[in-house]
């Protein structure tokens, strides 16, 4: 219940983001080609393996499809688009500290059984959507 | 000295100030305090060593099959018989103990809403007073329960927030064998008698039903006899205590101490359960070094490498959800253990490691607490791995296992069956009953691990599938067929203020029979999560100091 509050509260959040300027600079950049990269650099960093196809399967199977292609990349790059193009150990760290800020709030998503920090659920969520694609 | 019914006069009618029935941990230990005392003291034992037949006195009635469909409030299949969860023989239990010994927390002492009748009649500074005493008894190190234990381990302890995970500490008994140990001065001490081969078959009251009059007792043979006693503790453990009483009940018709019918309720045991495994995103030598199972003369764990000396502290580390976490949850109390085979676990993990190292990479030292390193690695580290991304048993994974605590519940008994042992005495059955409340007990573990093994760089916790929200269907009728009770017989005797709560008062003696009192887990009115044995000692050892006042004014 409290877990579920939590993804709607992070849902109406969400929904205010294009009024907020910093937010609606960070969709619009993320639209763009950049978007196209980091997801690419991302997808270097996630290994294409059976455990991370089988996780991104079970996590895309979690979330809404437009929820990880427009909402996912917003909550991990958001705060990279005022910055160059991160390279890939930049934004390895940058997750980290994501993933990092999630266990410690206790911001948990369970994928076939793992308990992981929310970030690392919507990272292989977002690369096995582009995977399909 | 010792003594055999067998070889007495038949209806022999034995004199003392102080009777103890039932020679295990509790009996043994109140007899050693009176030991050089001008207390005349009988302690009642079945056999001296393992018999068979006297062995088949313990056993209960049968059981409900486990397949029969039963609800969690209705009862169900206690996995163990009770012929093979206790022994009856002198040392009782402590024959087949493990020796863990840990004291209660001081929170397991309190009242928490959440958990129906909560709340010892005793606070932690009396009980605390006397576990170094007990400790002494088990025949342990000093009484350290404590960080400063950490010191030991030569490595930094992790730092876990005290909102949900704390560290508690076991210590280990060799485990002294209390009947073997203590025997020989039980023997030689002029004022007490240990007779062997009396098995009670009737606590017998004064007709005003205020005291106890005498007991009978029988050997297996038929021989037959009576102890007659100032004051009578009853010390036979969780199971035969209540049995004891309820099927003393020619003068009490319901039993001794039963009017409210509370003696054979609240019977709870610890559940034993794994709550998930756990993939090692670190080096996993600090975790080995402060938490793998330690077996005191285990080779190569860096305890035992100090080996057994005066100054050695043997300990197992294991995690407690914090007091603020159980409130959070609204849950009972867990004791969790990472155990495995750690030399297989490592032949995954160093694949890991080995692929981490290889890249030289100035930032390695952080590889390893992100999941994406272990996910990158999984292919190496070995096959089983993947099994368990796909749902299948880990079997080279450290096991996340649990000792929880079952809470108080009223409808869990002990009771009398129809079938009778070879004494004529009814015998046991056993009506456990869970809880939703002892389910959750469990589940709140994988979250409160995960969050803090994740925010540690420990690594990734995977939830045991019986805890998924989602399974639950599976087991709502009757989670206790995967569960293991862990043997600790408590509550069916349990201490209170008021005897509408309980059926023995603060100092362990039955509410209105003024000369009789009980001594075991049978008195708890929880059990926290903390193996039993060092608190029967130190309750049993309190029990001791209250009735050498009595007996000597």
């Amino acid at each position: 219940m409290n877990k579920r509050r939590k993804f709607l509260s992070y849902l109406t959040s969400i929904a205010l983001l294009p009024f907020l300027p910093a937010r609606a600079s960070a969709a619009l950049r993320l639209s763009g080609a950049d978007n196209t990269s980091l997801i690419r650099i991302l997808q270097n960093l996630v290994p294409d393996n059976p455990a991370t196809r089988a996780l991104g399967t079970t996590a895309l199977r979690q979330y809404k499809s437009n929820f990880v292609s427009e909402t996912i990349p917003v909550r991990l790059f958001g705060s990279l688009t005022e910055t160059p193009l991160p390279t890939a150990h930049q934004l390895r760290a940058h997750l980290q500290s994501l993933c990092h800020a999630d266990f410690d709030a206790g911001d948990t998503v369970a994928l076939d059984g793992w308990v992981l920090a929310r970030s690392e659920a919507e990272v292989l969520a977002l690369v096995a959507l582009h995977r399909k694609i | 000295m010792f003594a055999d019914l067998r070889e007495l006069p038949d209806g022999h009618v034995a004199n003392c100030d102080l009777c103890i029935i039932g020679g295990g941990a509790a009996g043994i230990s109140m007899v050693r305090e009176f030991i050089g005392t001008t207390t005349k003291v009988c302690l009642i034992e079945s056999a001296r060593e393992y018999e068979d037949a006297t062995q088949q006195l313990y056993a209960g009635a049968a059981q409900p099959a486990r397949k029969r469909a039963r609800s969690i409030k209705e009862g169900v299949h206690y996995g163990v018989p009770a012929i093979h969860s206790r022994l009856r023989h002198f040392g009782g239990s402590t024959n087949h103990w493990g020796g863990y010994c840990v004291p209660l927390d001081p929170e397991d002492l309190e009242k928490h809403d959440w958990i129906p009748d909560s709340g010892w009649p005793i606070g932690w500074r009396e009980l605390s007073k006397i576990y170094p005493r007990a400790q002494a008894v088990c025949e342990i190190g000093p009484y350290v329960y404590d960080d400063s234990l950490w010191q030991r381990t030569k490595t930094e302890p992790y730092a876990f927030d005290p909102q949900n995970l704390v560290n508690r500490f076991y210590q280990f008994s060799p485990p002294t064998r209390f009947g073997d140990r203590y025997g020989k001065a039980l023997k030689a001490a002029p004022n007490v008698t240990v007779l062997f081969n009396a098995n009670v078959t009737n606590i017998g009251l004064a007709s005003n039903t205020a005291s106890v009059d005498h007991i009978k007792v029988s050997s297996l043979g038929g021989k037959t006899g009576r102890v007659a006693a100032r004051h009578y503790v009853l010390a036979s453990g969780g199971i035969e205590n209540a049995r004891l009483l309820l099927a003393s009940n020619d003068i009490a018709q319901r039993g001794i101490g039963n009017e409210r019918d509370l003696v054979g309720r609240y019977f709870m045991d610890h559940l034993y359960d794994s709550v998930g495994s756990l993939l090692v995103s670190e080096n996993p030598k600090r975790l080995i070094a402060q938490y793998a199972e330690i077996v005191p003369d285990q080779a190569g764990h860096p305890l035992a490498e100090a080996g057994p000396d005066a100054d050695s502290v043997m300990f197992q580390a294991a995690l407690s959800p914090s007091a603020a976490a159980k409130k959070r949850n609204r849950a009972g109390a867990v004791a969790l253990f990472i155990r495995g085979d750690w030399s297989r676990v490592d032949e995954g993990v160093r694949a890991v490691y080995e692929a981490v190292e290889r890249e030289d990479n100035p930032a390695a030292e952080n590889y390893g607490s992100y999941l994406l390193d272990i996910l990158r690695n999984l292919d190496t580290a070995g096959p089983a791995v993947k099994n368990l991304v796909q749902g299948k048993s880990p079997p080279h994974l450290p096991v996340l296992f649990a000792i929880a605590e079952q809470v108080p519940n009223r409808g869990s008994r002990i009771a009398l069956a129809d079938q009778k042992d070879a004494l004529g005495m009814p015998r046991a059955r056993i009506d456990w009953q869970l809880s939703e409340l002892d389910r959750r007990t469990f589940a709140q573990m994988p979250d409160l691990l995960a969050g803090e093994f994740g925010r540690q760089g420990i690594g990734r916790v995977h939830k045991a599938p019986w805890l998924d929200e989602d399974a639950l269907y599976l087991y709502r009728g009757d989670f206790s067929r995967i569960l293991e009770p862990g043997r600790h017989h408590s509550g069916t005797t349990r201490m209170a203020r008021d005897p509408a709560q309980g059926v023995v008062d603060a100092d362990c003696q039955i509410f209105g029979v003024s000369n009789l009192s009980v001594a075991g887990s049978s008195v708890f009115p929880t059990i926290g999560s903390a193996n039993p044995t060092l608190t029967i000692i130190a309750l049993a050892l309190r029990l001791a100091d209250h009735l050498k006042g009595r007996l000597t004014r």
